[in-house]
């Protein structure tokens, strides 16, 4: 199969809504996803999807970093507030308005980051609304769920060995992350509290990445607590994903080393993922305890005495 | 962290660990399930139970609380109430004409008094406003005033606004929608069309336009269509700035058909009501259960499907159960004979049922509420119990599996009454009833809802969601492609001989008899991928030989010197033919014969000896009687037949060949398609690609990915030249033979539609293609075809040509299953299948006989033959009649003698052409003429000898079944009777460019070698269309199919952001 990559490929996707925009105004995605040559060696550190309003459409242009063009089209398409998403999936980035796909334009050689960083901008008289940066940007060809499958078996096929954050809010939604946004809470009064500190089997200071290639990537903070532990990480169909999930692996792993234990009254304020700062004074000691952890567990005890349970490892 | 806790709830709970905590359960149904309906309401108006393809045509609607159904049934339109039969409505008396199977649209009116109908009319679509009152007391005249919009399509109609209605028509080949403002005489129509690939969208099709909906949601107007493929499918138009979307699926297809009824907007939500049965679309099952569904969607793109939608279901024999057409409304405040509250009122042929709102029309869950109790543990993300205290079993009975429950913690604060917060929305996956030495427990089993709402859904026999499949590959090689079809083809007029059963010598038989030479079967005898098809009725056959009266002389292996007839003036042989047909249906060859000569025509040879006699060469039959369209011809048999009458003797005769000129043969060729090269680009810097090296036949390589795709994108990088070279790509293709092609030569841009390897031009171009190279793009979607073409050097793509497939074009897919995207090339250079070449033997080559390309082949240039090229240098032309093939005989000479007043010296050869005219005057025909044989030999012609004679102990004997044919390079003994002799068209001159094979064998094909007609391909790239599939987009469908809601934390967003400053989501 021939190759259009120097070292990765990825994706990254971006959804924003546009306010009306006049003849002659553009907007652009500009991505850290870089253009190179045959060779591979870098041409562009970076690659910018230029949208400008014409009379009866839009222009779409690929540009490299210096604004040289390398593709353009131009698709009629009528004037008004839009929503705009722009995807990269490896060397193909893809131009959709509203409901309706535009173009794809094709890179011949790319280089995506492990995290795309995207930056938009344009004329000043537009205003984006409900911008989004997707975090879970990986892509598929397809998705197949039969017989075998329920919907839960079908979303884990998705998240597969991926160290995707699942959990569940109190008003029913499922809600899926690698970084869940973590609140801060200040202070939480606990009466009990333990912390174990462990060899967390799935830390490690070394990981093995077996993606479209194989990479290898260190956790120097691993490496100097627990020594030399090394790690398979297989995502086969990923490109810089899959960077990504062994960073993420390394990074849960190493917290999980300390995990903490508290209970008190009940604060229906913490949620999941909430980094909370828990304190306790024994009675009769002369000082108290405290931890900083990110909450992976809740639990409510009703009854009489009722009584809250927070679990979660050190950050 | 949460920020809608009531502080002194927060308080209370963190400075007295003693709070008591009460818990509530709040729960309700989250299904509508009805088994029994008013079936005292006979469906007389119904056509027939279950799923049908001629469904009624009708819709529902709900004002004031009433529900009202309006039909076109037997050509006129009826209206009522669900509390009355249905009526005709009149004007002055007369009913109201409206099209059969047409979907009449009925809402409120100006107001809760009327009513508003819409229906079509032939050339129209008629409105009415209805008095309400006048209708539910059964008033016929009811009709207050109409107005007419002309629109000559007899659509569906849906009204999403009192004056505006959404029409759904059959617009060749596709199904067109139309947004028409009923007020202001205006209309805006879908660029594109609902398009399936493999069904021929015809009139056949208009009843099933009532399958369909229409509503608007956030100012945006979505229409959804039932598709013959079992999913339905969606469009939209947007308000805001008059965009259409492209075509989407909104309910996938699992092994089901889904019926679409009616849309209705409540609350945030879009319900899709419809009936739903499994079928398989190779026809291997189709179940005789139907499920009448009210599908659920927050965005209007994706509608959940799990079991909570269900709401009635039977076999399909039921004309008592709701599905013969399933509609909806909701009220507010129904009639208070529907016996509900708020709600929704199902409608199935004016028959009715009611129920009270479940969880997710309004937001709420209502049903029961259970206080005090006692829980032990609310564990995020697991299962969990509480139990509940009940007094009577009609209690116990209200909780459900699959129920939603709110939980609640209230908490007593300090000089204040009970607060509470919810702490956890549920679904009941389990209930467990205990008793127990007088006392009793109800305890439920409650997950997170969108956790069991994952959980519960287990019912999908096979769906599959696409995502933007794509390759892109810079074809240094083609690894990445297969060739779509082994079977490359050339097209040539049919021809045959006899020789395919051994060498043909010639015959004689008795006045009476028949003698028959048959072929072998076609598809072996002429290397041919299939057997040539009947396509077109009458034909003309054209048959080559000759036969003259006598009995064969000595020489020709008869008994006697005596060659004479019996009866002087007894005539040659009648030719007739029979075809051996293969016929669909039948399991052995059906034998047509064919004995009737064409107009003007013959059935016999001209006859030069004992007698003498006009007649045809060829004899020219008609083919009609007996044969059909579709017929496939397997074997020819060429018939002498020595019946003609009065006089009768033996004959001596000889086939040669069978000619159908309509009807075309498929030629197999083999040759390699592609040879890399490296061209340098516009840049000058070179870059690796595949030429070309097929002609005469179309390249089709499918990419592998994306393996199918019916709306694409597809591109590639190539370069042309000449009229004759073609590259482009190619979609909606099923094999090598059935596709849709963009191409382009360097002079033109043409969109080429195949079927059975047949090419038509759909739309054309004169285009200056870029030079060096460039790029060609296919874009197709919804019945939309857009060729674009784009210089490498300015970036731009052009626009050059665009389609809209018509219904006289066929299905789009001759397979629906497989919908390839690929490479094409074409090199439409000319092409001969040759009668041998032996380069060592002769410098030239003939043609063998219906060469239809000759012509086009140039006075002199290049040839390639296998894997050889050569140059010729000039063409031989044939003679009137391309002659053969006739037996060889032997190479004699030097002679010198003078017969029948002509002078012959030097070398000849002898072949059974028989021909007894005067050598004075006919020596000379084939002078400058050629003779071609299978083993590669072409020699010119110089005098002939029609009647060459031997010398047998002193007798001179005639030859009377050949001709001497005088050439300066006959020499040695290479011609015998094996070898076949044809007096044909031939290049002469060749010498050999490139190829290491000395020898052709006959029948190979060779092909003119153009240096300027080339193809050559650098780059391609395809991609179907759609959202690309990220885990996001994966994740937030299977929660939207199955009901839950799914949410992304980990996204970067803004509300809203000025760009001013850009921006940065790092």
């Amino acid at each position: 199969m021939a190759e259009f990559y120097d070292f990765e490929v990825g994706s990254f996707d971006v959804q924003l809504t546009l306010s009306e925009m006049e003849t002659g105004d553009l907007i652009r995605i500009k991505t850290d996803t870089a253009v190179t040559a045959a060779d591979g060696a870098l041409s562009s550190p970076e690659s910018t999807v230029e949208i400008t309003r014409l009379a009866d459409g839009y222009r779409l242009a690929l540009l490299d970093t210096n604004g040289s063009e390398i593709d353009r089209f131009e698709a009629d398409y009528p004037a008004g507030p839009a929503r705009l998403q722009v995807t990269g999936h490896d060397d193909a980035f893809s131009v959709f308005l509203d409901d309706a796909w535009l173009y794809t334009f094709f890179l011949t050689y790319v280089h995506y980051e492990i995290e795309p960083s995207i930056e938009v901008s344009g004329s000043s008289g537009i205003t984006i609304s409900n911008g989004l940066v997707a975090e879970l940007y990986d892509c598929r060809d397809a998705l197949d769920i039969d017989l075998q499958n329920s919907m839960l078996n079908a979303a884990s096929s998705v998240l597969g060995q991926k160290p995707i954050r699942v959990w569940s809010t109190y008003d029913g939604v499922v809600c899926y992350a690698y970084d869940p946004p973590a609140d801060d809470v200040q202070l939480y009064r606990a009466t009990t509290f333990e912390k174990v500190r462990s060899l967390p089997s799935g830390s490690a200071s070394d990981a093995l990445v077996m993606h479209q290639r194989l990479a290898a990537l260190a956790d120097l903070a691993a490496l100097e607590e627990f020594g030399l532990m090394t790690r398979l990480v297989r995502a086969p169909e990923l490109g810089a994903g899959a960077i990504r999930v062994g960073q993420k692996l390394l990074e849960n792993g190493r917290q999980a080393a300390v995990r903490y234990m508290a209970s008190g009254p009940i604060d229906p304020r913490i949620e999941m993922y909430d980094r909370v700062s828990a304190w306790v004074i024994t009675p009769g000691a002369a000082v108290g305890y405290d931890a900083t952890l990110i909450v992976d567990s809740i639990a409510y005890t009703g009854g009489a005495r009722p009584s809250m349970k927070l679990e979660g490892n050190r950050p | 962290m949460r920020t809608d806790i009531p502080q002194a709830i927060i308080d209370a709970l963190a400075e007295d660990a003693t709070s008591t905590v009460q818990i509530r359960l709040s729960g309700g149904r989250t299904r509508a399930m009805n088994w029994e309906r008013n079936a005292e309401k006979a469906p007389a108006w119904a056509d027939d139970p279950g799923a049908m393809d001629s469904p009624l045509a009708q819709d529902f609607c709900m004002v004031a609380g009433m529900g009202y159904s309006i039909f076109v049934y037997g050509g006129e339109l009826w209206v009522c109430n669900q509390f009355s039969e249905p009526m005709k409505a009149t004007v002055g008396g007369i009913t109201i004409d409206a099209d059969d199977g047409s979907r009449p649209a009925i809402r409120q009116g100006r107001n809760e008094s009327e009513l508003r109908v819409y229906y079509c009319t032939g050339a129209a679509i008629q409105s009415a406003d209805l008095d309400r009152a006048l209708v539910d007391a059964g008033t016929t005249e009811c009709v207050l005033e109409g107005d007419t919009y002309s629109f000559a399509h007899q659509a569906a109609l849906h009204a999403i606004g009192l004056d505006e209605i959404v029409a759904l028509w059959i617009d060749d080949g596709g199904i067109r929608v139309t947004l028409i403002d009923y007020q202001a005489a205006t209309e805006v129509s879908w660029q594109g069309r609902f398009m399936w690939p493999g069904t021929d969208v015809g009139a056949s099709l208009a009843p099933l336009l009532n399958y369909s909906a229409a509503v608007e949601y956030e100012s945006k107007v979505f229409i959804y269509l039932s598709a013959p493929t079992g999913e339905v499918m969606g469009v939209t138009y947007r308000r805001s700035n008059g965009a259409w979307s492209d075509s989407f699926t909104a309910v996938l297809a699992d092994m089901s058909r889904f019926l679409a009824g009616k849309a209705l907007l409540i609350g945030d939500a879009i319900y899709l009501t419809g009936m739903l049965y499994r079928y398989d679309r190779d026809g291997s099952f189709t179940a005789g259960v139907f499920y009448t569904l009210l599908l659920y969607s927050t965005d209007g793109r994706i509608f959940a499907m799990d079991r909570t939608t269900t709401v009635a279901g039977g076999q399909d024999t039921d004309t008592f159960s709701m599905a013969l057409r399933f509609l909806a409304g909701y009220s507010e405040t129904p009639d208070s004979r529907y016996g509900i509250g708020a709600g929704l009122v199902f409608s199935d042929a004016n028959r009715w049922f009611a129920q009270e709102s479940h969880f997710g029309i309004d937001g709420v869950v209502k049903g029961y509420d259970f206080r005090d109790c006692i829980l032990a543990q609310v564990s995020f993300g697991q299962m969990f119990d509480v139990t509940i205290p009940f007094d009577t079993n009609e209690d116990a009975d209200q909780v459900l599996v699959g129920d939603v429950v709110d939980v609640y913690f209230g908490v007593r604060v300090p000089d204040g009454p009970m607060q509470e917060f919810l702490a956890a929305r549920c679904i009941v996956m389990e209930v467990r009833e205990a008793v127990s030495s007088g006392s009793r427990s109800l305890t439920v089993s409650l997950v997170s809802f969108s956790d069991g709402k994952l959980l519960e859904m287990a019912h999908p026999f096979a769906l599959r969601k696409h995502g933007k499949e794509f390759l892109h590959d810079t074809l240094a090689e083609l690894d990445n492609f297969d060739l779509a079809s082994e079977d490359g083809f050339v097209l040539f007029p049919l021809a045959v001989d006899f020789w395919g059963n051994g060498q043909i010598d010639h015959e004689t038989h008795n006045a009476s008899e028949v003698k028959e030479f048959t072929t072998p079967e076609l598809d072996e005898e002429l290397d041919i991928v299939e057997l040539p098809e009947i396509e077109a009725l009458p034909f003309e056959i054209h048959c080559f030989g000759w036969s003259r009266s006598g009995k064969p002389s000595v020489s020709e292996d008869g008994e006697t010197l005596d060659d004479n007839p019996s009866d002087p003036l007894a005539p040659n042989d009648a030719i007739y033919v029979n075809l051996y047909i293969q016929r669909e249906g039948e399991a052995a060859d059906v034998v047509v014969k064919v004995d009737t000569p064409a107009s003007g025509h013959v059935d016999h040879f001209p006859q030069t000896w004992k007698a003498t006699g006009a007649g045809d060469y060829p004899v020219v039959l008609e083919a009609n009687a007996g044969l059909q369209a579709g017929d496939r011809i397997k074997k020819i048999g060429l018939v002498f037949s020595n019946t003609r009458t009065p006089n009768t003797a033996e004959t001596v005769f000889i086939p040669e060949r069978v000619e159908i000129p309509t009807i075309m043969t498929k030629v197999r060729s083999f040759r390699d398609s592609w040879k890399t090269v490296q061209v340098d680009n516009e840049a000058g810097v070179p870059e690796d690609g595949q030429a070309l090296q097929r002609i005469g036949i179309p390249v089709v390589q499918f990419a592998q990915q994306p393996y199918y795709a019916l709306g694409c994108q597809v591109s590639l990088k190539m370069a042309v030249e000449g009229d004759s070279a073609y590259a482009g790509v190619i979609c909606l293709a099923s094999d090598g033979l059935n596709y849709v092609a963009a191409r382009a030569s360097a002079t033109k841009v043409q969109l080429v539609a195949a079927r059975a390897g047949d090419e038509s031009v759909l739309a054309e171009e004169s285009y200056a293609f870029p030079t060096p190279m460039g790029w060609i793009m296919l874009r197709y979607q919804d019945g939309l075809f857009r060729v674009y073409v784009k210089s490498s050097s300015t970036n731009q793509w052009a626009p050059t040509l665009e389609y809209e497939w018509t219904e006289a074009d066929g299905a789009l897919l001759v397979d629906d299953q497989i919908s390839h995207v690929g490479l094409y090339a074409f090199n439409d250079g000319a092409y001969v299948k040759i009668t041998g070449l032996d380069l060592e033997a002769t410098d030239g080559v003939g043609i063998l006989p219906l060469a239809h390309k000759i012509d086009d082949f140039p006075a002199s240039g290049q040839i390639r033959v296998d894997d050889c090229i050569y140059s010729y240098t000039s063409k031989g032309a044939a003679p009137t009649s391309v002659g053969g093939p006739y037996q060889g005989r032997n190479v004699s000479g030097p002679y010198a003698y003078t017969n029948d007043g002509k002078h012959y010296e030097g070398n000849a050869t002898e072949f059974l052409r028989f021909e007894w005219v005067s050598n004075s005057t006919h020596a000379t025909d084939f002078q400058g003429k050629y003779l071609a044989t299978d083993t590669g030999i072409v020699w010119t012609i110089g005098l002939v000898d029609f009647k060459p004679f031997i010398t047998t102990h002193k007798v001179k004997v005639f030859l009377r079944n050949r001709g001497r044919f005088y050439c300066a390079r006959a020499n040695a003994d290479v011609i015998g009777k094996s070898v076949r002799i044809w007096l044909t068209d031939v290049l002469l001159g060749l010498k050999r460019i490139s190829g290491e094979e000395t020898t052709h064998r006959y029948g190979t094909v060779a092909y003119v070698n153009s240096e300027t007609s080339a193809a050559s391909i650098f780059e391609f790239a395809a991609i179907v269309d759609g959202k690309h599939l990220t885990d996001r987009e994966a994740l937030d469908w299977i929660a939207r199919v199955c009901r839950a809601t799914a949410e992304f934390p980990g996204d970067i967003t803004t509300a809203s952001h000025s760009l001013a400053t850009a921006w940065e989501a790092r």
